[in-house]
């Protein structure tokens, strides 16, 4: 509120016209529309914490329940990243060899992009199929949580 | 943070049939922890002494192996910073093992 008054007490001096005062307090208030917007988005980033992944059946013989924490994930891509710069030069060869360049992949950046991905809906995965070994139906439900 | 490595990777397999069987296997994460930081500290200072990046597959590639135990202690560390929690559980008929963290 302050700055907005100081635009307007700039244009009753006559510093600025109030064309250029009208400006100013548009600019102003895309910066806080914005600065909100960042706010909204890194709440809801950091309110997952566990990459879920559930397997149930309907009669219960199978039950797969794997948490894992999403600072895993993004310690893992970080490790991956450092391990790329030690990898042996045959090995290093065979794989640029193939066409890959290493060195260009980041990792990090792809799991957080993945991560970040998942903030408008948390399910990446639900899945249900008949089995037939066990005559049941099965659910794979992969979610952040 | 430091309280949070004394947190144990709690490994439990269940048999229920006509033979019980229970297999309750506590591991201290700060041990392995300790241990992961000595063999970082061995082989940092065995990396004074190799080349950066191995020649061939034949040679121990010593700073592969410090970047991978360094790795493993921020993994470590990583597992334990959101509390106990149920890493993996699964049941199948009689069988039943899991993972936690306690």
């Amino acid at each position: 509120m302050s700055e907005q008054l100081r635009i307007l007490e700039m244009i009753e001096k006559g510093q600025i016209t109030a064309a250029e005062g009208m400006e100013l307090l548009n600019a102003l208030n895309n910066s806080k529309e914005s600065e909100e917007i960042y706010a909204v988005e890194q709440s809801a980033a950091k309110k997952y914490k566990f990459l879920r992944i559930r397997v149930t059946s309907d009669n219960n013989k199978v039950n797969v329940n794997v948490n894992i924490p999403l600072r895993i994930i993004t310690t893992l891509g970080k490790i991956t990243n450092r391990l790329v710069t030690v990898i042996p030069a045959d090995a290093r060869k065979e794989i640029e060899s193939q066409g890959i360049d290493i060195n260009s992949i980041d990792i990090t950046g792809i799991i957080e992009d993945i991560l970040n991905g998942t903030i408008d809906d948390p399910n990446i995965i639900d899945v249900e199929s008949w089995d037939e070994h066990n005559n049941t139906m099965v659910r794979v439900r992969i979610y952040v949580d | 943070m430091w309280i949070n490595k004394f947190r144990f990777l709690w490994i439990s397999i269940k048999i229920n049939g006509s033979k019980k069987f229970r297999l309750y296997l506590p591991i201290s994460i700060y041990a392995l922890w300790e241990l992961s930081d000595c063999v970082t500290d061995l082989m940092s200072f065995a990396s004074l002494f190799a080349p950066k990046v191995c020649k061939s597959n034949k040679h121990i590639p010593v700073h592969l192996i410090k970047e991978m135990t360094s790795s493993l202690s921020d993994l470590l560390s990583s597992i334990t910073e959101d509390g106990p929690y149920k890493l993996v559980e699964v049941s199948h008929e009689n069988i039943n093992i899991s993972i936690q963290i306690r």
